[in-house]
């Protein structure tokens, strides 16, 4: 996505002020440890992702960006600690800059401010992965597999896809959640109706006959058949006005009865042992005061236990007995476990409870209603339902069912003290209405017939698309799992493919059959390696260090082609390979130079033949590399950049200094004898301290073995 | 190149689309759910799979 330029280091780390040229090319800066290095690999880290890793994790409790990323002698001046990196963006063919300070990190100045440009810093700086030291990698190799699949899946951005599987399953519960609640609509929708036509079961032929007893009453043809969109009332706006419409007296006793009965029943007794169980459980989570805090702590516990692999607590950095801390840890993961499951009986519960309150809210409204009832009474009517309505969203999490167990013990229902004599006045005034007509009875009998057909149809019709809605979140949970799952396989079986492919280019001399096997499986990726064809290995049981940090970098540059694809312009390895002999490195250079033309590699050594090396094998150019030879804190570290050696000596004799372009000659020379003498396998004389001289160099080469 | 999130997104969307459960404008709207800045939440979820054609066309 993008190449350095150029970067201008100030006042950061232990950098007082540097600027270096990067061409877009890659790039090598050497030097010996505490030369500075770092704080190059720290800016630009710093300056893409406002961070900087190096001051983050394991023994870095007290260690702070503001106060720890500033130079020492700038420490209470973040402002000063500033880094500016100038970029080419190759999809974009533009070339921007990014200023960040230490004082305001998260707000970088960047020119030009297109949206184009602060999009490719933006993915940049979700991209950290860009920037990895030696440490970083091979623990990609060396790790316990739970933890390489958590490393590998937040290097490919996969913890998301867990996420996006956890979601989807809230979304299927949430659906199936309102399924149930329309569910108890429509039953009361239909009970509603069959209370008004008097009918135990709602069968068409029963239905009809009811129905046609009144329409003859009222001289309206007979209905034949029950259609979905059929009309009860059809017909009555002809034989009289629809103001005679209401609830007739015979249902407004049935429904008035209904809900006297349930009172009479008791509220709760649909839901009784229910409760009871809802209760216990409760109990249970407040007996034991650990197991509220193990339910929110279940993944937690997975993670500490699959952690654990050293001799050390994997938090408290503590030490322990490693067999006591895992039975410790399993000991408290099998509790969390019960408390996860005691957490989702109680979820079912209240859904359960939710229901009836749905139900009693029909019975309430049903009620309400009437004519008869006073303004008084549809008061408390009404906020008794509206606080059911309140009770049944708050069981809806773990945190609502637990504030509501004092309800749950005293009746969740709450009805008002005054609802049996409420009922009891209503069912008087009702009783004391004077006898309609018999076509009037029939004509508002045929209205609020039609009315609850109506509603029942449109709570069926609710409960349909939510069973549609249901059925939609299920098949999207479960393909989801099917994709992912087949998608991530094949990632690592490509990932597993190029890995390998690149090892065995490095080690094409004695590893030329390298296999490698990433394995999925669990939440755990394990990785296995072949061995001189002796069988697949994890890498670390056969192989040397070298060979191990080889299969780091290796594994580093896999994942990275799949993660960035094209996007894979510019990385910067921190002194990798580094346990890795020069006749692989050679190798290692050719890999780079073949399998990644197009991306800039940032390269820190300590070591000053592999950094000459990289010059040599042509990975960096002759005014791609810098130096450091020395740093102080005044000065922060002191370079030399490396021009062409011919150009050095043509400056020294300018200025006459015939000798020390003698020197440089000579060195040059050597070293250039010491290369051909490798390339030849020239014989030379064997010294024991490794100072092969010009002259012995060079008589070797003469004589090619 | 796409990435895996892509890759895996589009054949999601592909397969939600054969089941033949899922309206055009559903799975649309996942994708460009998916595909946002913003991570998908359970709520926009909900709200998109209980989303319902029109019953009837308007003349």
């Amino acid at each position: 996505m993008i190449q350095i330029e150029s970067i201008e280091i100030e006042e950061f780390r232990g950098i007082r002020d540097l600027k270096l040229a990067m061409n877009r090319g890659s790039f090598a800066i050497s030097g010996p440890n505490g030369s500075g290095k770092s704080g190059v690999v720290d800016a630009i880290q710093f300056v893409l992702t406002s961070d900087v890793a190096r001051l983050r994790g394991a023994g870095t409790g007290d260690l702070t960006l503001s106060e720890h990323a500033p130079h020492v002698e700038k420490r209470n001046d973040p402002e000063a600690a500033r880094v500016v990196l100038t970029v080419y963006v190759p999809h974009l063919k533009k070339s921007a800059s990014i200023t960040r300070t230490v004082k305001k990190p998260k707000h970088p100045q960047i020119t030009p401010d297109d949206p184009d440009i602060r999009e490719v810093f933006t993915y940049m700086a979700e991209h950290p992965e860009t920037t990895l030291s030696r440490r970083d990698i091979i623990k990609f190799i060396l790790t316990e597999a739970t933890q390489r699949s958590r490393d590998v899946q937040t290097l490919l951005k996969l913890d998301d896809i867990d996420q996006t599987r956890a979601t989807l399953k809230t979304t299927e519960n949430k659906l199936l959640a309102e399924q149930a609640t329309a569910k108890a609509v429509a039953d009361s929708a239909e009970d509603s109706l069959k209370r008004h036509l008097d009918l135990a079961a709602l069968k068409p032929d029963d239905l009809l006959s009811v129905v046609n007893k009144r329409r003859k009453t009222l001289g309206l043809d007979a209905m034949e058949k029950l259609e979905k969109d059929t009309d009860l009332s059809v017909g009555l706006s002809e034989t009289g006005p629809k103001s005679e419409a209401g609830v007739t007296k015979e249902s407004a006793l049935a429904d008035i009865k209904t809900l006297s009965d349930a009172v009479a029943k008791g509220l709760e007794t649909a839901s009784q042992a229910v409760v009871k169980g809802l209760l216990q459980n409760l109990s249970k989570l407040q007996a034991d005061a650990e197991m509220l805090p193990l339910i929110r702590r279940v993944s937690f516990f997975q993670a500490g236990l699959d952690l654990v692999d050293g001799p050390n607590c994997p938090l408290c950095d503590l030490d322990w007995d490693m067999d006591k801390l895992r039975a410790h840890l399993k000991a408290k993961l099998e509790k969390s476990r019960e408390a996860k499951g005691l957490r989702d009986r109680l979820i079912d519960g209240a859904q359960t409870v939710l229901t009836e309150t749905v139900r009693l809210r029909e019975l309430i409204s049903g009620v309400a209603r009437l004519p008869e009832v006073t303004k008084d009474l549809a008061g408390r009517l009404s906020e008794w339902s509206g606080g059911l309505a309140a009770f049944a969203e708050s069981i809806a999490t773990l945190d609502g069912i637990i504030a509501a167990k004092e309800r749950f013990e005293l009746g969740w229902a709450a009805a008002p003290s005054t609802l049996g004599e409420d009922i009891d006045s209503i069912r008087k005034a009702v009783l004391a209405r004077p006898d309609k007509s018999a076509t009037a009875e029939a004509s508002s009998f045929l209205v609020l017939a039609q009315e609850r057909l109506n509603n029942l149809r449109i709570a069926r019709r609710n409960l349909q698309d939510k069973k549609a809605n249901a059925t939609r979140g299920k098949s999207a949970y479960r393909l989801y799992c099917d994709v992912s799952e087949a998608a991530l396989v094949k990632l690592y079986h490509e990932v597993e493919e190029d890995f390998a492919a690149y090892y065995r280019q490095i080690n094409q001399d004695d590893e030329g059959e390298f296999k490698a096997k990433l394995e999925p499986a669990d939440g755990k990726l394990g990785l296995l390696v072949d061995f001189h064809k002796k069988g697949m290995f994890p890498p670390g049981a056969y192989h040397s260090e070298g060979h191990q940090d080889g299969m780091g970098v290796c594994l580093y540059l896999a994942l990275m082609k799949r993660v960035l694809g094209n996007n894979f312009t510019f990385a910067v390895l921190d002194d990798v390979v580094m346990s890795v002999d020069a006749q692989h490195r050679k190798q290692f250079c050719k890999l780079l130079k073949t399998t990644f033309p197009t991306t800039q590699f940032i390269i820190t050594t300590h070591d000053q033949v592999w950094a000459r090396q990289l010059r040599t094998e042509g990975v960096v150019g002759a005014k791609s590399e810098v130096a450091f030879h020395t740093w102080t804190v005044e000065t922060g570290p002191v370079l030399d950049e490396v021009a062409e050696v011919w150009d050095k000596i043509d400056a020294d004799l300018t200025k006459n200094e015939v000798p020390a372009a003698a020197a440089r000659l000579r060195r040059h020379l050597e070293y250039v004898a010491a290369d051909l003498a490798d390339e030849l396998r020239a014989k030379v004389h064997y010294r024991a301290d490794g100072s092969y001289d010009m002259g012995v160099a060079w008589c070797g080469d003469r004589t090619p073995g | 190149m796409a990435t895996i999130q892509d890759e895996i997104l589009e054949e999601f969307c592909q397969r939600l689309a054969k089941t033949g459960e899922f309206s055009e404008m559903q799975v649309n709207t996942v994708r460009d759910l998916f595909a946002g800045s913003k991570k998908p939440k359970a709520t926009d979820l909900t709200k998109i799979f209980s989303e319902q054609e029109p019953k009837e066309k308007l003349p």
